[in-house]
């Protein structure tokens, strides 16, 4: 079957925008193919620093011939009718047959040749594709990521021929820029595409580019027993910058090492696009880096990584100007210049923050550390300087050093180093994967400065709907949960929050659960009993499903059902009655039973659950099994003697409501 | 290491443009750092007498001691009005040909420019007004792009 190849080669696509790129052509291919009624068995996309490249395998040469049978006007209709039809359908009246009165034509579309498909589908998905920016280059007026260069578009071994703006296709391409003979070659399939771009220099898989970076960078990091610090993002930056990545090993001036080791890095990555490399023996960084060339130069690379280091010592040497220029100033005399630092137009500047943000840490304190007295004045001092450093001059070279730098700051003012450690972490945790404060100081901090964005923004109605959340509430929110788990910290929220945060917490606090695997109904069962308190809401749902994941904890559960069926099905009739049940004299003996037992519970239940002791309330509630299974077993609830069916009910209701003060079993499915 | 750089000129003052403009920027200080071998730029021979140092060293002390610690922003920040002003001014008026007064009014824009960015080098913007001042400045190049472009269409 068939093969579509095709190449769109342009001018350097901006690496952040290549996987998208690949993900967008597949889709948008696939979508439109299929509209057309053409399946490729198998479709691959690739992008790279200069092509968008696809290969749908097994086309057809053709569509389908289509028959379908056309429904006309009754043979009675007036003649209008039937000119109108034969007119919008474009036949003549000898091609109708008669059926039952009514007119019917059968037509044959024969289906359309695939190139001529592929070349108006390219076209269209030239013109449509979402780039996050695009512009116009002067050759023509089509808009681009950037300039186009080259359309190759080959089906079955053939130039699919087309133009758009005057950008002709072809059945040739170019590798690489500067390696190689820089002449256009031909691909008549995909094979020798890719074999082609190979022969000189271009690697089309980004897959492949960053393996080769990864083997190559460790490999020459290896010869010089030093070991390469990994960086994923890094790695997909640079494989989207090279053709053909070529790993280079170059030292750097040792006296930049006093930096602190994030400065390094983060002007590595930064600007420069280096891999930092470490020292195996101490863990520290080592006086090199990697860089990843875009060509195998003649002397193994000496004279890029020679220019390589010099670029790197201008840069390092002024992140040393800022690094000494920022610890002139004491964080606390920073503190003024936050007034000028707007936050929020709605909610001040960053300086109210600020204050907001110590008067948080100071209420929260006793709840992060109960017991210890010296956290809430740490916490308030670490709190009026976590925003300090925003205004220092690595800061504001390195943004994504904030809390980093201030840390650094505080330690060399001789704060306490809680203190230190509190403004350095109190961004964390930044992410599902990024770890949560220990320290209880830190975690106050942190905490406060989440619950602040949260308060702040909910209160001015900025909420996040849908996939927006300019302000990264949701991160906000799960950092909140995390803390407060983590250190199963006892916070009543709604002391801190409304309603409404609280039930975006909540469901925050949901997905977490399921993500780590607790069923969504458990969830559910326990959020609807309305506790504020996270740590026990967790210990509930553990808890819950630990006793539903048992044989006597299933049963019950059907028992309860089965109780709750029939009171609601009882409360349609009337109200039901109230009071507790009673013994009584001819009582039958399964039933007694039964209130005996749960009448038994009613002490150590409450006990157990203001204990918080889950585990223990559901073991009491699974030894309700047996007589519930026995009463549904042996006594008619609905009795014709009406104190009985009475009391039975009174019963059943008894037996709901100790259940339901464990959690809410009716949102429990199964 | 990046010597050069390309820009396509999309717009104009705002304006859509066809073509497009290029412009291919090189630093002649980057490029002779490599070819003299040398680390730091003042360093670099200007000629067999002077080094680059020489001449614009003294020019690049003053400055940063003018535009980063001594230029008073409240002065800045009243020229930087009254160039917003004078800006309209100058387009409501017209030469003795009929002509709108384009080129000084956008003169005058670029000196706005230059009061941002000195207020700017004071850290007297923050965050939230820097959008602001940038769309100003934006908003009187606009308006001196169309005056110039309903010229041209004029004749």
């Amino acid at each position: 079957m068939p093969q579509l190849l095709l190449e769109l080669l342009s001018e350097e696509i901006p690496a952040r925008m290549q996987a998208g790129a690949a993900r967008d052509l597949e889709r948008m291919a696939r979508e439109r193919l299929a509209a057309e009624g053409l399946l490729p068995e198998a479709l691959k996309t690739f992008a790279g620093a200069r092509r968008l490249t696809l290969v749908a395998e097994g086309l057809p040469p053709a569509q389908k011939d289509r028959h379908e049978e056309l429904k006309g006007p009754r043979t009675s209709a007036p003649d209008q009718a039937l000119d109108g039809f034969l007119r919008k359908n474009g036949l003549t009246k000898d091609q109708l047959t008669e059926k039952d009165g009514v007119w019917f034509a059968t037509l044959h579309r024969s289906g359309r040749a695939t190139p001529a498909i592929v070349a108006e589908i390219v076209e269209a998905i030239v013109r449509d594709f979402p780039w996050p920016k695009s512009m116009v280059s002067g050759v023509s007026k089509l808009r681009w990521v950037r300039p186009l260069r080259g359309i190759l578009c080959v089906f079955d071994g053939e130039v699919v021929p087309f133009a758009i703006d005057g950008h002709e296709s072809g059945g040739s391409t170019v590798g690489h820029r500067f390696m190689g003979d820089a002449q256009p070659f031909l691909a008549k399939d995909f094979e020798h595409y890719r074999d082609g771009l190979e022969r000189r220099y271009v690697v089309l898989d980004a897959d492949e580019r960053k393996t080769r970076i990864l083997e190559a960078a460790k490999t020459l990091c290896f010869a010089r027993n030093l070991e390469l610090v990994e960086d994923q993002g890094l790695l997909d930056e640079v494989a989207g910058l090279t053709e053909w990545p070529v790993p280079v090993l170059g030292d750097m001036d040792p006296a930049f090492l006093d930096l602190p080791p994030e400065v390094i890095r983060t002007s590595m990555r930064v600007h420069q696009r280096y891999f930092a490399v470490r020292d195996p023996a101490t863990g520290k960084l080592a006086p090199h880096f990697v860089s990843v060339a875009n060509i195998a130069a003649r002397d193994g690379g000496a004279t890029i990584a020679r220019g390589n280091a010099k670029v790197l010592s201008a840069r390092l040497s002024d992140a040393r100007f800022f690094w000494e220029e920022d610890r002139k100033v004491r964080l606390e005399d920073r503190l003024e210049k936050l007034k000028g630092v707007t936050f929020h137009a709605k909610l001040g500047t960053m300086y109210d923050r600020v204050q907001r943000i110590v008067s948080l840490a100071e209420t929260l304190a006793p709840y992060v550390a109960p017991g210890d007295d010296t956290v809430r004045a740490k916490a308030a001092e670490a709190a009026s300087l976590c925003k300090a450093d925003l205004g220092t001059g690595v800061v504001g070279e390195f943004p994504e050093l904030q809390g980093i730098m201030g840390g650094y700051y505080a330690a060399g003012e001789g704060l306490d180093p809680a203190v230190a450690t509190a403004i350095r972490e109190h961004y964390k945790p930044q992410g599902p994967s990024d770890e949560v404060p220990s320290d209880p100081v830190a975690a106050t901090v942190a905490l406060a400065d989440k619950l602040d964005t949260l308060v702040s923004f909910f209160g001015i109605g900025e909420k996040p709907t849908g996939s927006r959340d300019p302000f990264a509430l949701r991160r906000a929110a799960l950092g909140v949960i995390r803390i407060v788990l983590a250190n199963q910290s006892r916070l009543p929220l709604k002391a801190f929050a409304a309603d409404d945060l609280i039930a975006f917490l909540a469901d925050r606090l949901k997905v977490q659960l399921r993500d780590e695997g607790q069923r969504h109904d458990l969830v559910d069962a326990v959020f609807a009993l309305g506790d504020d308190d996270l740590v026990r809401i967790v210990a509930r749902v553990q808890a819950l499903g630990a006793f539903l994941g048992a044989e006597d904890g299933k049963n019950l559960l059907a028992g309860y059902k089965r109780a709750v069926n029939i009171l609601k099905a009882e409360e349609k009739k009337g109200p039901l009655p109230v009071g507790a049940p009673q013994i009584y004299p001819g009582m039958d003996g399964t039933e007694q039973a039964l209130l005996v037992h749960v009448s038994s519970l009613d002490e150590p239940l409450t006990q157990a659950l203001a204990a918080e002791d889950f585990a223990g309330a559901m073991r009491m509630l699974a030894g309700l099994r047996a007589p519930v299974d026995a009463f549904f077993d042996k006594v008619l609830v609905n009795s014709e003697i009406s104190t009985e069916r009475e009391n039975r009910l009174r019963l059943l209701a008894k037996v709901r409501d100790a259940m339901g003060q464990v959690a809410d079993f009716s949102q429990v499915t199964g | 290491m990046e010597i050069t750089q390309y820009t396509y000129f999309q717009q104009v003052g705002g304006l859509d443009v066809f073509p497009v403009a290029g412009e291919l920027t090189i630093g002649l200080e980057r490029l002779s750092l490599y070819l003299q071998d040398v680390e730091n730029v003042y360093d670099l021979r200007f000629n067999d007498q002077f080094s680059y140092g020489d001449i614009y060293l003294p020019n690049e002390q003053q400055f940063s001691a003018f535009e980063l610690e001594v230029a008073d922003v409240a002065t800045a920040k009243r020229h930087f009005e009254d160039m917003e002003t004078q800006v309209r001014f100058i387009l409501g008026h017209r030469g003795r040909q009929g002509q709108p007064l384009a080129l000084p009014a956008y003169d005058h824009v670029l000196k706005a420019s230059h009061l941002f960015n000195i207020m700017d080098a004071r850290g007297a913007i923050a965050v939230a007004e820097r959008q602001s001042y940038i769309g100003r400045i934006r908003d009187l190049c606009k308006l001196c792009a169309e005056a110039w472009v309903a010229e041209q269409g004029a004749n």
